[in-house]
């Protein structure tokens, strides 16, 4: 009854196609009704069906086969990608077992009538499902190789666990910004790839591909939280050194998982054979896979592996072609009715020379898009994580996605859950040798992580590829020794680890190292007693008596070393016997200790006498003979200061901490005489110019000197009026600096400068022009000379001077106003002749054209 | 009383005196207190400890005095 209803839902020339090829002759002739009740009776009977099925082509078989894995329904689409073949020939094999009614059209929601063949989802009866029994829902087995094949690469989890070491080993010891948005690290991840090991095949590859592992470890290690960000630098967190020390099946399950769980790595990203693709008409929706989408990827092709047998190879085709019929849309949805993102791959296409990038088809192009994914995800984490080892018929091209066969490993079997032994081949005692020239040698490439990083302790690592290499040193096993480490405890590590003796010469090295690194000590926290004045040392009496016995022997005639334990008791004691104490504590802040200025004078607070103060004072100052406490700032005790490694800033930075006030007459001087004071010119003109802009600052901050500068000309160079120029260097004097006459200035006037009229403001002592304008037509000081000659004047000023001008000129091809820095040479009635530094030539120049002129105070 | 000091000790006065032709440990150094022993600026003791490394001292460092 039911069967004849959905059959009406039908048309009748579909109807009239199935029953002909079910078998009912004179179809053509036959009425719906009567088609109805011959397909009933067939269509869902269990015995016709299983008959047919038994009958078909293996394609068909695998494409009921893999309706039926699907849950008896599904997009025609996703069903005709199951399967290996032409799509064309797919297309007609589904329009072959629509014809004949064993796949049927949606029961529900059916809103119109499709063509027979035509229809977007189908399902199939039950009584088919159960026709399908008999076959596989593979439909074919996986295929095993004869032989081993001829080409092939195991990557070894030994070698990636070595690799995580030397990747900690690397950050710990350089520099190693964490990768982000901001700059690029092209050098630094160059300079880590060169210190990990290579894998088989890794010599000829990519550098995408050789870069993929030091990031994927990098993102294996931030996963585990065995990193940590300090100072903008990456460094090893404390779990890492723990994490080394655990054994090898914890540390590959650990990273195992963290891969599976990894969003930041996508094996999709690295098929280099696809590239982004212009979606079609601007459209939105694209089938490159999410982050999300390939981790659930990624467990589908870890979920298919697990039917495969640990040890033999097989034909990676095999595993495509399970993942295939079973789940073809694990990587690339195909959901709805197969017909919403069009027949095509969107957003992404084959790789094509010239920058080109062709279309992938939906049904045929399976292989090329999540086959290459299944390829990626065997040749690169898998495979680094040793749980297949790959085959190949011939060596694979540089970038190419590409596995013939695989085999899982027993390392493999473990992570799989395929087996509950790990095999533990860890390095034993004999893989490692302590030679007697110092140098240690790993002879596997698989080591023990735990010993590479107790050697990285008291060794440093030389690199190495197969055989890796540690050295001993003074320095090194000394730097062991500040973290915690013991000769004994080295000694036995070495030992276990070789399994025989040291070498006699290293042993009694280590000795002499410990030895002289215990002769040098830096001891903090120390607290010392001071009596300068020998209070207690006159103090008489059975209570002095006893402070001194608990003092015990000084370390210098007026100094003892005090136990922090017995410091209490001790002062208490002092304290009892009218000893006054005072206190200095050199982890506090240094307070107001001294008082910068006036002048060069430093007054230092009873506050203040602690050796710390008292010593910086005695760096830059000598103290004053006739006032207790007051010291002077000495030119010849700063720059023996200088000389011990102190540099300006640290003096200032020292006095000015313990000031309650900055004095810049104090900072001007000592960087002054820090030899950052460049050449002061007093010029004729007169000029003040000082080239190092922080001594300029503190110039300018200084009121005394300040209130000479007159007229800002340029950006270090200020007018003085000729009447202070004296009383200029005599305050510059007074702090400290000396002002260079440059006798360059007073060179004589050029040939042709020397006619050029000198204006009254020069002879009257004003101040002297050093801009020129055409808009104003007057110079930038009041004068009152004509426009030209005021051009004329500042021009051979310019070549007498020999200094830069900056002009701004007219020019006629094309006609615009450019800017020049010229050096003035010959000036005559209408032209200049200047070297022009920004055509780096000789040029002409005429003076009607000139619009701005500016006196620089650089020379050439 | 001079509390929380920073002290380097040697077992040799020569050592002391190879010591202080380094210029950090001069910049560093406080007050010699005996030809074995001298105070130190523990505010330059980084730079110090990267000097005596560059030139392969490396001293036995200690929280607290052990007496």
């Amino acid at each position: 009854m039911l069967s004849s209803r959905f059959l009406s839902t039908y048309s009748t020339g579909s109807l009239k196609t199935m029953a002909r090829r079910r078998g009912l002759v004179g179809a053509a002739a036959a009425d719906k009704k009567r088609l109805i009740s011959f397909l009933g009776p067939r269509l869902f009977s269990r015995k016709a069906n299983r008959h047919l099925v038994q009958s078909l082509p293996g394609r068909q078989k695998q494409l009921l086969a893999a309706l039926k894995a699907r849950g008896g329904e599904a997009d025609t689409l996703a069903l005709a990608a199951s399967v290996e073949g032409e799509a064309m020939e797919i297309a007609r094999d589904i329009q072959d077992l629509v014809e004949m009614g064993l796949l049927l059209y949606p029961r529900e929601g059916c809103a119109y009538k499709y063509r027979l063949g035509e229809c977007g989802r189908v399902w199939m009866d039950q009584t088919t499902a159960d026709a399908v029994d008999s076959l596989q829902a593979t439909g074919v087995r996986p295929k095993l190789l004869a032989s081993p094949p001829p080409v092939t690469r195991r990557g070894g989890l030994g070698l990636l666990l070595a690799d995580l070491f030397l990747f900690l080993h690397h950050v710990e010891n350089r520099a190693f910004r964490p990768p982000g948005p901001g700059e690029p690290q092209i050098g630094e991840w160059l300079d880590l790839s060169r210190s990990l090991l290579v894998p088989d095949g890794m010599d000829e590859a990519t550098p995408l591909e050789s870069s993929g592992r030091p990031y994927l470890l990098y993102l294996l290690l931030e996963e585990r939280g065995l990193l940590k960000v300090r100072e903008r630098r990456l460094v090893p967190a404390a779990a890492a050194a723990q994490f080394l020390h655990r054994d090898t099946s914890y540390q590959a399950r650990q990273l195992f998982d963290s891969w599976q769980r990894l969003t930041g790595w996508n094996e999709f990203e690295r098929i280099q054979e696809i590239a982004p693709r212009p979606l079609p008409g601007g459209g939105r929706e694209t089938h490159q896979p999410s982050p999300g989408r390939v981790v659930r990827a990624r467990r589908r092709v870890l979920a298919t592996l697990r039917k495969f047998d640990p040890g033999p190879w097989y034909a990676s085709s095999s595993l495509r072609r399970e993942i295939k019929s079973t789940h073809p849309g694990f990587l690339v949805g195909r959901n709805g009715h197969g017909t919403a993102l069009g027949t095509t791959y969107c957003g992404i296409g084959e790789r094509g020379r010239h920058e080109t990038c062709h279309a992938l088809d939906l049904l045929s192009d399976w292989d090329r898009v999540e086959g290459r994914f299944i390829a990626r995800i065997l040749m690169e984490p898998l495979n680094w994580l040793g749980v297949v080892e790959l085959g190949f018929e011939g060596p694979p091209r540089r970038g190419e996605s590409r596995v013939d066969a695989f085999r899982i490993t027993r390392e493999g079997a473990f992570l799989l859950g395929l087996s509950d032994a790990f095999p533990d081949d860890k390095t034993g005692g004999s893989r490692l040798r302590v030679l007697p020239d110092f140098s240690i040698l790993l002879l596997s490439r698989s080591p023990d992580t735990g010993l590479l990083h107790d050697l990285s302790r008291f060794s440093t690592f030389t690199g190495g590829d197969h055989v890796l290499r540690f050295t001993l040193s003074r320095s090194s096993v000394q730097a062991g020794f500040q973290q915690g480490w013991t000769r004994t405890r080295m000694i036995r590590r070495l030992e276990e680890a070789t399994g025989e003796a040291l070498p006699q010469n290293i042993a009694a090295n280590f000795l002499e190292w410990e030895r002289s690194f215990n002769r040098f000590r830096i001891c903090h926290k120390v607290v010392l007693l001071e009596d300068p004045d020998g209070a207690l040392a006159k103090r008489n009496g059975t209570a002095a008596a006893h402070i001194r016995q608990q003092l015990g022997e000084p370390i210098s005639p007026s100094t003892w070393e005090i136990d922090i334990k017995r410091l209490p008791l001790l002062a208490s004691d002092l304290e009892r016997n009218g000893i006054a104490i005072q206190c200095f504590d050199y982890s506090a802040r240094a307070g107001h200790a001294v008082e910068l200025g006036p002048g060069l004078e430093i007054t230092q607070h009873p506050r203040g006498e602690d050796w710390l103060t008292t010593s910086i004072l005695s760096r830059v100052a000598v103290p004053d003979e006739e006032h207790a406490g007051r010291w002077k700032l000495s030119r010849s005790r700063v720059r023996a200061a200088f000389k011990d490694g102190l540099s300006a800033l640290d003096l200032i930075q020292s006095l000015e901490e313990r000031s309650p006030f900055p004095a810049p007459g104090i900072r001007l001087a000592i960087e002054a005489w820090a030899g950052r004071f460049q050449p002061t010119s007093v010029a004729r003109l007169p000029l003040f110019t000082c080239e190092d802009r922080t001594l300029l600052s503190l110039i300018l901050r200084t009121p005394a000197l300040a209130t000479y500068l007159g007229e800002q000309v340029a950006a270090d160079t200020f007018v003085i009026t000729p009447s202070g120029v004296q009383a200029f260097r005599q305050a510059l004097r007074s702090h400290g600096l000396r002002a260079v006459s440059r006798k360059t200035l007073r060179t004589r006037p050029v040939k042709l400068a020397r006619d050029v009229q000198r204006p009254a403001a020069e002879k009257s002592g004003q101040m002297l022009p050093f801009r020129w304008s055409r808009a104003t037509g007057a110079v930038s000081v009041a004068g009152e000379v004509k426009a030209q000659e005021k051009l004329r004047f500042l021009l051979a000023r310019a070549i007498e001077t020999r200094r830069k001008i900056r002009l701004q000129y007219y020019e006629d091809h094309p006609r615009r106003a450019v800017r020049h820095q010229v050096s003035p040479l010959i000036l005559d009635e209408s032209t200049l002749s200047a070297f022009c530094h920004n055509a780096r030539s000789q040029r002409t120049y005429r003076l009607a054209r000139m619009i701005v002129v500016e006196l620089l105070p650089e020379r050439p | 009383m001079h509390k929380n000091v920073t002290l380097l000790e040697v077992d040799q006065p020569r050592q002391l005196e190879d010591l202080m032709a380094l210029p950090e440990v001069r910049a560093a150094c406080v007050r010699r207190l005996t030809p074995c022993s001298l105070v130190l600026d523990h505010n330059r003791l980084p730079q110090l400890l990267a000097a005596l490394k560059k030139h392969e001292y490396l001293p036995r460092i200690m929280d607290r005095r052990e007496t």
